[in-house]
């Protein structure tokens, strides 16, 4: 039985493209067979994330209106095993698509697949309707901060009301060392206002901007602690029981007298 | 630099509280008033109105507190108000 999952946040810019890719890969190479939708139409991005935007001939709109097959649309990526995009088209608009498009492109898509990833545009109006219509869970991204987490306890209200089971959080560009000195809302404080399950913390790390610089996702890199952060993420998505980490900081004297003179950068430890 | 050098001593010798005190007041205040649909000028005429209310009956001393809480998903009303007989025999 496949399953759809919608990675949502309100607000724009917190990472939803890069989870969205990064759980992904990380799916495909626990041997699952993946398919990544961008339904930002419009707004195409997760296609240079993944680095397979040379690649697109079709996209999801021509699909939908029925100029190609659903086969033809999927790109498959190359150095994983299992894993298609299908792409937005960049020229049209949310409207060019509905809910039941949507739903019925789902499901076809779940026949030949274990998992349909939908990466789903900013906002709460159209495009956000599409992604959520075939999804069966939701994972919330959030950032440490007001308007990220403000936009993010609207968006589990909606979902909820959708008829969908309460989403799980992933708190994405956490940092350690300002949590450390009370600068940033910490995973409990987030956890008190949200109300719903966390699945995953990523902390803020400048290797994401190289790997999105070079549209080769960190889940494809075993020496990267982010990467190894959503390959956790996607083993508790299938269900396995993995504490999540504190990203607590070296608390030694020097160590901290170091990072308190701006000396040595904080270093996270997993 | 210099300045920075002093906020950091400010910070070793004061009281020093993170700035992630105010974002969870701020953020807790936002929402009940986004699930209220009731926005922060609504809510002070609305205090205003239950002021004048009460003041019909017995005089109301200040200070007084009137707050919105939510607990358990529920969002409630909090208000205490210091009041004594209008006509007080002193």
């Amino acid at each position: 039985m496949a399953t759809c999952i919608v990675v949502t946040s309100g607000k724009g810019g917190v990472g939803k493209t890069t989870t969205s890719a990064n759980l992904s890969t990380a799916l495909a190479l626990t041997g699952k067979k993946v398919v990544v939708i961008d339904a930002d139409i419009g707004l195409r991005n997760l296609d240079v994330v993944l680095g397979l935007e040379n690649r697109i001939v079709y996209d999801l709109v021509q699909v939908v209106e029925g100029t190609c097959r659903l086969k033809q649309a999927l790109i498959r990526d190359k150095r994983v095993e299992g894993l298609w995009l299908l792409p937005a088209a960049q020229t049209r608009d949310k409207s060019a698509v509905s809910p039941d498009d949507m739903k019925a492109l789902v499901e076809e898509l779940k026949e030949d697949h274990d998992y349909v990833i939908i990466d789903c545009p900013a906002g709460i109006e159209q495009g956000f309707k599409n992604s959520i219509a075939g999804a069966d869970r939701a994972l919330i991204v959030t950032t440490p901060e007001v308007s990220a987490i403000r936009d993010a306890d609207r968006v589990v209200g909606l979902v909820e009301s959708a008829g969908l089971p309460a989403p799980h959080l992933i708190i994405n560009r956490y940092r350690p060392s300002m949590v450390q000195r009370g600068d940033m809302l910490d995973r409990d404080d987030i956890l008190e206002i949200l109300h719903i399950p966390l699945i995953g913390i990523i902390p803020e790390s400048e290797e994401v901007v190289v790997s999105s610089n070079r549209g080769q996702p960190l889940a494809l890199d075993d020496a990267s602690p982010t990467g190894a952060a959503y390959r956790r993420i996607v083993r508790r998505i299938e269900g396995e029981d993995l504490p999540i980490p504190s990203f607590e900081l070296d608390s030694g004297f020097w160590a901290v007298f170091k990072r308190w003179m701006g000396l040595a950068p904080a270093r996270e430890v997993a | 630099m210099m300045r920075n050098l002093m906020d950091k001593v400010a910070t070793l010798v004061g009281p020093s509280r993170g700035s992630k005190e105010d974002a969870k007041q701020r953020l807790k205040v936002v929402l009940i008033h986004d699930q209220l649909a009731l926005t922060p000028g609504a809510m002070d005429q609305m205090k205003a109105e239950m002021l004048e209310v009460v003041r019909r009956y017995v005089v109301v001393d200040e200070p007084v507190a009137f707050e919105l809480r939510k607990e358990d998903g529920q969002v409630s009303i909090v208000s205490q108000l210091p009041v004594r007989p209008m006509h007080a025999r002193a």
